[in-house]
């Protein structure tokens, strides 16, 4: 049985992965929105899936306003994958 | 965590995408416009609905405009763009479905030989035809207040047959109904999303 990725299993970095799996791409504001995080929680927690390769972050000016955008990588969606896998069949082998 | 569960998560934040009540607006100040139209401008009624039709493409940017500081940005993966597509190109096949029955049917009783009875149900005719693409997005978005529209749209066509009155009533009513709604909705929208700097 492989092991846990511990840098997704924190529940707030295992939602945020989630809340970007769903999409192509998203900006600050919506993640945070969607998650209900604070910026600061945000900011830190993507800033360690980013170190990990699995998010890529994109620092831009829209009308003038900055927007970071992010989105999951390749290496990132499969890892998100794995991560599922794992906990599925943890949860198959408890029952 | 199942494959499902992560489209219900996909389908429960862009169902939520739409809460901030911008469409809703716009469908109602279309609705009230058609609805005016039968009421006080019969001539031009038939063809009222090109205007908001007109105006569809004018939507997303002022939707991004209205809401994008608060709710920030967001591009939905290709199957879902692929869905948003079709739906849009399908109610836009309604639409022009339905102008093109209406006005047949405007046509037929002004100029046809009235071998066919339409004037006892044609006053709802309008306002069902309405409701069709309504029911169809409440289908495919499962929004329940869309189903509500669709609901009081009908329901006030039907009166309207029952008490033998003009067309542009169920439309009127109906495109309030949405107008308050996204008024509150927009309200809501805005106390609940303070302004970010996207940063």
């Amino acid at each position: 049985m492989s092991e846990l990725d511990r840098l997704i299993h924190e529940p707030a970095r295992l939602m945020l992965m989630a809340s970007l799996y769903i999409v192509d791409e998203a900006d600050f504001v919506n993640v945070a929105g969607r998650t209900g995080f604070s910026a600061g929680n945000v900011s830190s927690h993507m800033a360690k899936l980013e170190a990990a390769g699995y998010v890529s972050v994109r620092k831009e000016f829209v009308d003038k306003r900055p927007r970071t955008t992010y989105s999951l990588t390749d290496a990132g969606r499969r890892a998100f994958e794995e991560y599922r896998a794992t906990v599925a069949g943890l949860l198959k082998a408890t029952e | 965590m199942r494959g499902t569960d992560l489209e219900q998560l996909e389908t429960t934040a862009y169902r939520e995408s739409y809460s901030d009540g911008v469409v809703d607006l716009f469908a109602g100040l279309s609705l009230i416009w058609i609805g005016a139209c039968w009421l006080w401008f019969e001539a031009i009624a038939p063809f009222a609905a090109i205007l908001p039709a007109v105006l569809i493409p004018t939507l997303v940017p002022i939707r991004r405009r209205l809401t994008e500081s608060r709710a920030g940005y967001v591009r939905w993966t290709e199957p879902r763009r692929t869905w948003e597509r079709r739906q849009l190109t399908g109610l836009a096949a309604l639409g022009v479905g339905t102008l093109v029955v209406v006005g047949g049917l405007i046509a037929y009783r002004r100029l046809g030989d009235g071998a066919i009875d339409v004037s006892g149900f044609a006053a709802a005719i309008p306002a069902v035809l309405v409701a069709i693409p309504i029911v169809v997005v409440a289908v495919v978005t499962g929004l329940r207040r869309v189903w509500a529209y669709a609901f009081v749209i009908v329901a006030t066509a039907l009166a309207t047959v029952a008490a033998n009155q003009n067309p542009g009533w169920p439309l009127l009513v109906g495109g309030l109904a949405m107008l308050v709604t996204g008024v509150v909705l927009f309200a809501e929208f805005r106390r609940s999303t303070p302004a970010g700097d996207g940063a």
